[in-house]
């Protein structure tokens, strides 16, 4: 499975909401629910499940979906 | 930690409970789940699975009306708290103050915190707060006095990982850490009633580094990581319950790979592992805490599926047993299902089944509980040993306020009392003892298939045992294909329950006599009538063979002393008397059966 199969299962899980289908440009605006609490659950859900951490700066800078996957790619590979 | 006890495990039959609409196994269920240790993410699926369970109002146990003042972020506690006391049966509405605001929340009369009329109000405070014991005092002091009966909590201020001086933090009395120390134990020991949520220890439990991420203290001042939600949650609503009463009074063990390693009627007393080698050492080290929890006055009681005589012989004799047979209040050994022995339990004690923790390694019997006494709380204990203390430690069941000299002693008290209502029973009236028992009797004609229960009572039994004849189920079997012979098995419930198959009877005709081969009855059901009951099925026996004679033999043992007058006591004639067995007959037109309690029941 790719990462992007992967994240939306974890999106899917975090809102539970079976209809999601991430794309790179959806936003916090796309998906209800998505507000700075959920951010945090949503992070830390996306860590768990990649075993991966984000900094600080990241977590409030990411933009967008296509965003997180690209730093999950990176991380993946160093760590 | 240590990962011993599995979520998914739980997690899995909690929904298929809520798919299947069995919300009280469901309910039973989550709250075993919202004790463990979890990440945000598995919280968050729980959760959700929460407003899927219907509560019903008659498990309600009143309302809590909680507010939360704190100098941090508490927003991930809402949803897990609101789950968590609604699981445990209350009706819960929560405040949650504006953030970092809680002296004007308290000192203003009109604010938010007053219109919400709480019954509970927690103070979170962090090291970055700063603040004196006196300060605090005040704080109460207000509270109290504007919110008369309202149940203050106050947290311990979790003292940071880092120490700018080094070892220095824990001997110099100015450092930060030496101050919060004894700031936090101001609040434990405060004499203003004032419940302290140790949340320090919370975090040593958890882990110092993984209670604090930086990151989200930095983002959105989140004083503990999102991922020690679940246990703060846990422990406030732990703290609730015991101020409401709601805590557990009783642990029910079981002995085979709970107490000990082994079976003891196979391994026997030396087999069983105990007190020597790392297993034997594991099992010793959950006896050392199950007596330390029976010194606080948690009842400790026994539900072993063995014979009596097996299961109390290592509480007599084994030399690294820490539990003695006086530390076990109840102590229930026979082969009938645990969901009975339990209820028996909680019936002889007088407490509540929701009261009782039930410990046993079987999951085959954990399932049983569950499924049958819901509200009884069943630990899923880990398959290793080594992680039984921990295991029920974690799970903070027996929360209590405060420790009385009672509570010292309550085992003793209901060893006594226990003894005394049996004995109050027999000699009071024992007639009236016996018909509120409501029993009923069930005759069973044994076949192949069905005599394993039968053979295993015969061959175990010594006390109420006529004869004290072994078989093996072979030959037992190939007996029961003779037409002479005739064997009945005999069941008795009553209103505690089945009590399975307690007696057995065999029988060979010759001629126009019917000789009794076997008579046995478990010592359980003694005295009930059960002895007049399974004399008129033999009776019956007789008439539907067209015997005119019973003829009975008493073999006596050392121990069957208890039926050496069984035969005489039922109209029975001495007619020879050989060293090994004394001979009886009974001519069956002289025969007669005395009233007894036991209702007859058709097998359904």
């Amino acid at each position: 499975m790719d990462i992007r199969q992967e994240l939306n299962r974890v999106f899917r899980d975090v809102f539970s909401r079976d209809e999601i289908h991430i794309l790179d440009h959806t936003t916090a605006a796309d998906i209800p629910g998505w507000d700075s609490l959920a951010h945090i659950s949503l992070v830390l859900a996306v860590e768990e499940h990649f075993q991966i951490r984000f900094a600080m700066a990241e977590i409030t800078g990411m933009k967008d979906v296509g965003e997180m996957i690209r730093l999950i790619e990176i991380k993946r590979k160093v760590e | 930690m240590s990962g011993a006890v599995s979520f998914p495990v739980l997690y899995a039959a909690a929904e298929a409970a809520v798919a299947a609409g069995c919300f009280e196994l469901a309910r039973s269920l989550w709250i075993h789940c919202a004790d463990l240790p979890l990440s945000l993410a598995q919280l968050s699926k729980l959760t959700h699975l929460s407003t899927r369970i219907d509560v019903t109002p008659s498990s309600k146990r009143g309302k809590v009306r909680l507010a939360i003042l704190a100098s941090c972020t508490t927003d991930h506690l809402r949803e897990p708290l609101v789950a968590n006391l609604t699981m445990r049966g209350f009706e819960v509405e929560l405040y949650v103050s504006p953030f970092d605001s809680i002296q004007q929340e308290v000192l203003n009369a009109d604010s938010g915190l007053y219109a919400f009329a709480p019954t509970h109000v927690l103070i979170w405070m962090t090291a970055h707060d700063s603040i004196h014991f006196e300060q605090l005092m005040e704080l109460w002091d207000t509270l109290h006095g504007r919110l008369p009966g309202c149940q203050l909590m106050q947290t311990t201020v979790v003292i940071p990982a880092e120490r700018p001086l080094g070892g220095l933090e824990s001997r110099l009395d100015s450092s930060a850490s030496s101050l919060i120390r004894e700031l936090n134990e101001k609040i434990c020991q405060n004499p203003n009633s004032v419940l302290p949520v140790d949340l320090d220890w919370l975090s040593c439990r958890v882990g110092k580094s993984r209670w604090h991420d930086p990151r989200f203290w930095f983002h959105s001042r989140h004083a503990c990581s999102p991922d020690a939600t679940a246990v703060v949650s846990s422990e406030i609503t732990r703290q609730i319950s015991a101020h409401l009463g709601l805590s557990k009074k009783c642990i029910v063990l079981d002995l085979d790979g709970t107490l000990w390693g082994g079976v003891v009627a196979d391994d026997g007393l030396d087999g069983i592992q105990l007190g020597e080698g790392p297993l034997g050492e594991a099992f010793s080290a959950f006896q050392i805490y199950l007596k330390s929890l029976k010194e606080r006055g948690i009842i400790l009681a026994v539900c072993s599926k063995n014979d009596e005589t097996t299961a109390r012989e290592p509480f007599q004799c084994h030399t690294s047993m820490v539990l003695k047979e006086q530390d076990i209040s109840l102590f229930v050994a026979n082969w009938e299902n645990k969901a009975d022995g339990i209820q028996l339990i909680a019936q002889t004690l007088g407490i509540g089944l929701e009261s009782l923790v039930f410990c046993d390694d079987n999951p085959a019997e954990r399932k049983l509980v569950r499924d049958f006494l819901p509200d009884v709380y069943t630990v899923e204990l880990p398959e290793d040993p080594s992680h039984y203390v921990e295991t029920l430690d974690g799970l903070g069941l027996f929360e209590q306020l405060e420790i009385s000299e009672e509570d010292r002693v309550r085992t003793e008290q209901y060893r006594a009392n226990s003894a005394r209502t049996e004995l109050k029973k027999r000699i009071g009236s024992l007639d009236g003892y016996l018909k509120d028992l409501q029993m009923t009797g069930y005759v069973l004609e044994l076949r192949a298939e069905n005599c394993e229960r039968a053979v295993q009572l015969l061959n175990k039994s010594n006390q109420f045992n006529l004869m004290t004849r072994r078989y093996s189920m072979r030959e037992f079997q190939t007996l029961l294909k003779s037409p002479d012979f005739a064997a009945r098995a005999f069941r008795l419930t009553d209103r505690f329950g089945d009590n399975g198959v307690i007696a057995v009877l065999t029988t060979l005709q010759k001629g126009d006599e019917l000789w009794i081969q076997d008579w046995v009855m478990s010592c359980r059901v003694l005295s009930r009538g059960m002895e007049d009951f399974t004399f008129g099925a033999l009776l019956e026996l007789s008439r539907q063979k067209s015997c005119r004679a019973i003829i009975g033999r008493f073999r006596p043992t050392q121990k069957n002393a208890l039926v050496a007058g069984l035969l005489a006591g039922l109209g029975f004639t001495p007619m020879t008397k050989s060293d090994d067995e004394i001979v009886y007959r009974l001519e069956l037109s002289g025969a007669k059966l005395k009233a007894h309690p036991i209702l007859s029941g058709r097998e359904s």
